[in-house]
């Protein structure tokens, strides 16, 4: 450690020192903990998310409004007595593997013949089986 | 920031309005018939849409199709979704180099069908249709495959056409119409609707030629085909008589008294199969029927019970089926109303089996109708460009004035296409409806429009 230099009065230096007085505290704490705490937390990212949310939803509820009322579409329903084919309700077939055959191919071409090329299944394994006459004609209408 | 704010939200709020708003009503398929080529172009038949008289060889295309189906199944390249969207790109669009490489993959499936294409005639031999034996012999992994060909087709035909080959885009066409004709020919009705879709698909294809700059004319080509083009009376005959062919029985009922056994497996077999069971009331039904028919009560009581059910259930059936085939013998436009009065009577009448069967006869005798009108209109569309060419690209003002080719008639009424034809800023449109039955979708319609000689 190198000698003081003969020059240095550390006793003055010493009451100068005592001499200072601390200063008033103008800082408030709490408010800088505030502050530094909100500072960390600001992006655009949540108040963007919330405005865009919002004007999403004000712009749906106005075209939601303004939207004209779908058209009504007729479907003709037939009266239950024209339905009625076979006295007693038909069983399945699950038996018969001929029937349930024949009614596949029914139901193939009526696939077909409403969805063209699209209505081809892969194999005639992989047509499903009706579950009843009635059913088939039931989808058939 | 607020007005930020408020700049933001009134963009949001109009896009919602413009992305809320109802999408536009769909319309007819709008086609722009291109200027016909300028030289003269070898003959009416140059081009023809089936392989010509003279390129035919003797003996049944039937084998050929099927090996051109096996080859495609075994071809070491399956064909990928972006291949396959290749048949329905713009030909300017295609990249050609991709679709080269692919096409090189099936020469010897286009090679087979080519040469099924040619040949003579064709027979399916397929075994009768009949309820026990059906799913013996139903070709459907066949019918995927001539489905898959189709669409091959089409991804040839749209390079040849991008690089102006209308000879052998013209070839192309011809494998597939001829393919369909075949399908059509005979057989079962799932087959027949094959055959229609995939002349559907050709004529789409007739659509893209008739949109390129220079095209030949294919009027005569068009008018040289069969009439109907896809003819399903045989098949939806075979489909009728399926019944007939099942119980061969039944045809002796009407000659014969049979014993109490007979009628009685008969009966179980017929009615077994379609889960039915007669009542009283249908029995006393039934010996009206034969009274009214002629029959003696001493003849009905000689009867047993079971072959009296049959009888009515058969002759119900049977005239049904013979109003169907009286509309089938007709025109379409004398046909319509035959057969739509067939197709009610028989929903009222209690014959599941022909509420069973009718449904899909009816669509497929439908899908005939559309497909020859889609011929029609495409003829009439090939009638307009060759006027233009003769008028220095100039539209008739009525269809009347088009006197260059006799004018096609709707099948749909007999009549020609005047109705449809209307002159709007020079320029010549004819639009034609969606057809029947209601409910189909606009865009089976036709709008077909010549541009006006400033526009060309």
């Amino acid at each position: 450690m190198s000698e003081p230099s003969e020059g240095v009065n550390l006793n003055d230096l010493e009451v100068a020192l005592r001499g200072l007085r601390p200063r008033p505290e103008t800082l408030d704490r709490e408010v800088l903990m505030y502050r530094a705490g909100r500072a960390s937390a600001r992006g655009w990212g949540w108040p963007l998310a919330t405005l865009v949310s919002t004007a999403l939803a004000l712009g749906l509820s106005v075209a939601l409004s303004i939207r004209p009322a779908p058209a009504t579409a007729y479907v003709d329903v037939k009266s239950p007595q024209s339905d009625a084919v076979i006295s007693s309700p038909s069983p399945p077939f699950t038996e018969d593997a001929e029937f349930g055959a024949w009614l596949r191919y029914i139901h193939l071409q009526e696939k077909v013949s409403l969805n063209g090329l699209d209505g081809l299944p892969p194999s005639f394994e992989a047509e499903e089986i009706p579950s009843s006459v009635d059913s088939l004609l039931q989808s058939m209408q | 920031m607020f007005r930020r704010f408020v700049i933001v939200a009134c963009g949001m709020i109009v896009a919602g309005v413009l992305l809320a708003a109802p999408a536009p009503p769909e319309g007819p398929k709008v086609i722009r018939l291109a200027p016909q080529a300028k030289v003269k172009e070898g003959g009416a038949f140059r081009y023809r849409l089936l392989p010509d008289p003279r390129d035919r060889t003797p003996g049944n295309a039937a084998p050929l199709w099927r090996l051109a189906g096996d080859a495609l199944r075994e071809a070491r390249h399956k064909i990928t979704e972006e291949e396959f969207d290749f048949s329905k790109m713009s030909p300017q669009k295609l990249p050609r180099k991709e679709v080269r490489i692919l096409l090189g993959h099936y020469v010897a499936t286009l090679h087979l069908a080519r040469q099924a294409a040619c040949r003579e005639r064709c027979n399916w031999e397929l075994p009768p249709l009949t309820i026990q034996a059906i799913q013996e012999y139903l070709p459907l992994g066949m019918l995927q495959q001539w489905r898959f060909l189709a669409s091959l087709l089409c991804i040839q035909y749209r390079l040849q056409l991008a690089e102006g080959r209308f000879d052998d885009a013209a070839e192309t066409l011809q494998i597939g119409f001829a393919l369909s004709h075949d399908l059509c020919s005979e057989g079962m009705v799932v087959q027949n609707l094959v055959g229609i879709a995939i002349a559907a698909i050709m004529l789409g294809q007739v659509e893209e030629w008739i949109q390129t700059p220079d095209s030949p004319n294919l009027y005569w080509a068009l008018s040289a085909l069969p009439r109907p083009f896809c003819d399903v009376r045989r098949s939806i005959e075979h489909e009728l008589n399926t019944i007939h062919r099942s119980y061969p029985a039944l045809r002796r009922l009407r000659r014969e008294t049979l014993t109490e056994r007979q009628a009685e497996e008969l009966a179980k077999g017929v009615f077994g199969y379609l889960r039915k069971t007669a009542d009283e009331n249908d029995l006393k039904r039934a010996r009206q029927h034969l009274l009214d028919l002629g029959r003696s009560e001493k003849e009905i009581d000689a009867m047993p019970k079971n072959q009296v059910l049959l009888l009515w259930y058969l002759d119900e059936y049977d005239r049904v089926r013979d109003d169907i085939l009286k509309a089938l013998a007709l025109p379409t436009w004398q046909a319509r109303r035959i057969m739509e009065a067939a197709i009610e009577d028989a929903r009222a009448k209690e014959s599941t089996i022909l509420r069973l069967l009718l449904p899909a006869l009816d669509k497929t005798w439908m899908a005939q109708m559309r497909s020859e009108r889609d011929f029609a209109r495409i003829r009439c569309a090939e009638a307009l460009r060759l006027y233009a060419k003769s008028h220095e690209g100039k539209s008739p003002a009525k269809w009347s004035d088009i006197t260059e080719v006799p004018l096609p008639l709707d099948p749909l009424t007999g009549k020609g296409f005047d109705d449809f034809y209307q002159v709007k800023d020079g320029r010549g449109i004819l639009e034609i409806p969606t057809p029947p039955p209601p409910g189909m979708p606009a865009s089976l319609g036709r709008r077909y429009e010549l541009a006006a000689p400033r526009d060309r």
